[in-house]
């Protein structure tokens, strides 16, 4: 499941236990005639009341560990300008557009950055 | 019983219950009347210190970020007076010239921004002496980057504290509603600045990518003006002069300075300006959409945009511009996919415009306007 999904997940669980919860407190009104059912119910309620905070306390800390993860990978495509070879590899320091890293393999042309780009990673808050 | 059963708690369903649940139910009612506000007050209060802890956050990476750029430079562990240098640099700032009198304001804002870069430079070339010319342009983007996260983190802390102290609903509601746009534009600029220490395009790169790849196999590139190159290009027998920052280090340049520069060079015999950029999109756009308009697309404080225009308009020169939108964060980042390949669209969009709107030996101007970080020519 996506960090997004996950968080929709956790925030909708925690508003069925409040509706559930509060269902409850009204049962232990309506049992009221057997005071250990409805006390039972209440505390049930209660627990339910602090579980759905707690989930919805996790979904705020996913929320903000999202937050910090950033997309950060990029990828160098690599031309010949003698023939049509292209290869890709990882983004290393020094690389630059334009900048001639080396001999085609195919034709012995010479090589060059033609696009530097960015890969998504893991989605953010804001995207 | 009636009562009892439809009543939130189980006092009973006899006389004291009754009343027990009326008191509560009531106690309940004058909790909410009287402590709406209070409750209001300290939920947006809430939503904004927690904002601000992520600020704070970034903010102090930011910094930290600076410093590993500068330890990368230097090789060695930097001392504590540059430490001290590279903290009260942070809390740089430019003024600007006053616009009540508004003669001459777009020649005192150049000049101002000018003392500004000059003071980039300087303070760049005394922390890291042994840098090249592209490192120190790369760190300059680090640290624009790295004040602007400190500016935002410490303008939201101000109104927390304002807000805090006056107990006014008005101003924290303004910033809690605000936040998640401010949160996008500090993680923008954040992400901006490890871009830049990598030395990676980002995509407003955008227009010196179309301009580098018109002039890449023009024999001779010549500086026109600050931190720009020009070429000229024989395109469909049109004598086409494409001007671009000087790469691959982050930098801007005077495009505006060069235009006007080749226009006076030319006496003003230019039939048309093609002018690239990257735009904000609208949300719902899509990032790498092309769109044509007319008007200097240059999103400079000012004084670039003014100089193009004004030459534009003395001589009668039609300027045509071509954007690729994005959004902030996409401008401001690593190069997405879709823009680098947008490239290509916007040159068949260049050669169209110059072949439909432009004769046999005319003079044209391509300028592409952005930071050129990790581009070349």
């Amino acid at each position: 499941m996506s960090d997004a999904g996950k968080r929709r997940y956790l925030f909708v669980l925690s508003m069925i236990l409040i509706v559930i919860s509060f269902g409850l407190l009204i049962a232990s009104n309506i049992f009221i005639a057997s005071p250990s059912l409805s006390t039972m119910l209440m505390t049930l309620s209660l627990m339910l009341l602090i579980t759905a905070w707690w989930l919805y306390f996790l979904e705020k800390r996913a929320v903000m560990r999202a937050m910090k993860e950033q997309p950060e990978t990029a990828v160098s495509v690599i031309r010949c300008k003698s023939c049509d070879y292209r290869e890709e590899r990882g983004f290393q320091k020094g690389d630059y557009i334009f900048r001639v890293v080396g001999v085609c393999p195919k034709c012995g042309g010479e090589e060059y950055i033609a696009y530097i780009y960015g890969v998504p990673g893991k989605q953010t808050l804001s995207s | 019983m009636l009562i009892a059963k439809f009543s939130l708690f189980p006092f009973g369903d006899e006389g004291t219950g009754i009343i027990w649940n009326t008191l509560v139910f009531v106690a309940f009612l004058a909790f909410l009347f009287l402590f709406n506000q209070k409750i209001q007050l300290w939920t947006f209060q809430r939503n904004v210190e927690r904002a601000l802890r992520k600020l704070e956050v970034l903010a102090n990476n930011s910094r930290e970020n600076v410093i590993q750029a500068v330890k990368a430079l230097t090789g060695s562990d930097i001392r504590e007076e540059i430490n001290r240098a590279i903290n009260n640099f942070l809390e740089f700032f430019s003024i600007e010239p006053v616009d009540k009198d508004p003669y001459g304001v777009l020649r005192r804002l150049e000049h101002i921004l000018d003392i500004r870069r000059d003071r980039f430079k300087d303070f760049i070339s005394r922390i890291v002496p042994k840098a090249s010319k592209i490192e120190c342009e790369n760190l300059e983007g680090v640290l624009e980057a790295a004040i602007a996260v400190n500016f935002i983190y410490k303008i939201i802390r101000h109104f927390l504290i304002l807000g805090k102290k006056t107990k006014s609903l008005f101003i924290l509601m303004q910033l809690d509603m605000q936040m998640p746009l401010i949160m996008r534009i500090a993680e923008a600029y954040y992400g901006a600045l490890q871009t830049f220490s990598q030395g990676k395009p980002i995509g407003d790169g955008l227009g010196p990518l179309v301009a580098a790849k018109l002039m890449v196999n023009a024999p001779v590139k010549r500086s026109v003006a600050e931190d720009v190159v020009a070429a000229e290009v024989n395109i469909e027998n049109r004598r086409v002069i494409v001007l671009k920052a000087e790469g691959p280090g982050g930098t801007v340049g005077k495009p505006g300075e060069a235009v006007k520069r080749i226009i006076e060079e030319n006496g003003g015999h230019v039939s048309r300006i093609i002018m690239i950029d990257a735009a904000a999109k609208l949300e719902g756009e899509k990032t790498g959409e092309l769109a044509e308009g007319v008007g200097a697309a240059i999103g400079d404080p000012g004084p670039e945009k003014f100089k193009i225009e004004e030459m534009a308009t003395r001589y009668g020169i039609p300027i045509d511009a071509i954007i690729v939108k994005m959004g902030l964060d996409e401008a401001l980042t690593v190069m997405r996919r879709e823009i680098a390949e947008a490239a290509d669209a916007v040159i068949d969009r260049i050669l169209k415009a110059i072949r439909e709107r432009t004769r046999e030996g005319d003079t044209v101007i391509v300028a592409g306007i952005g930071n050129t970080i990790g581009i070349a020519q």
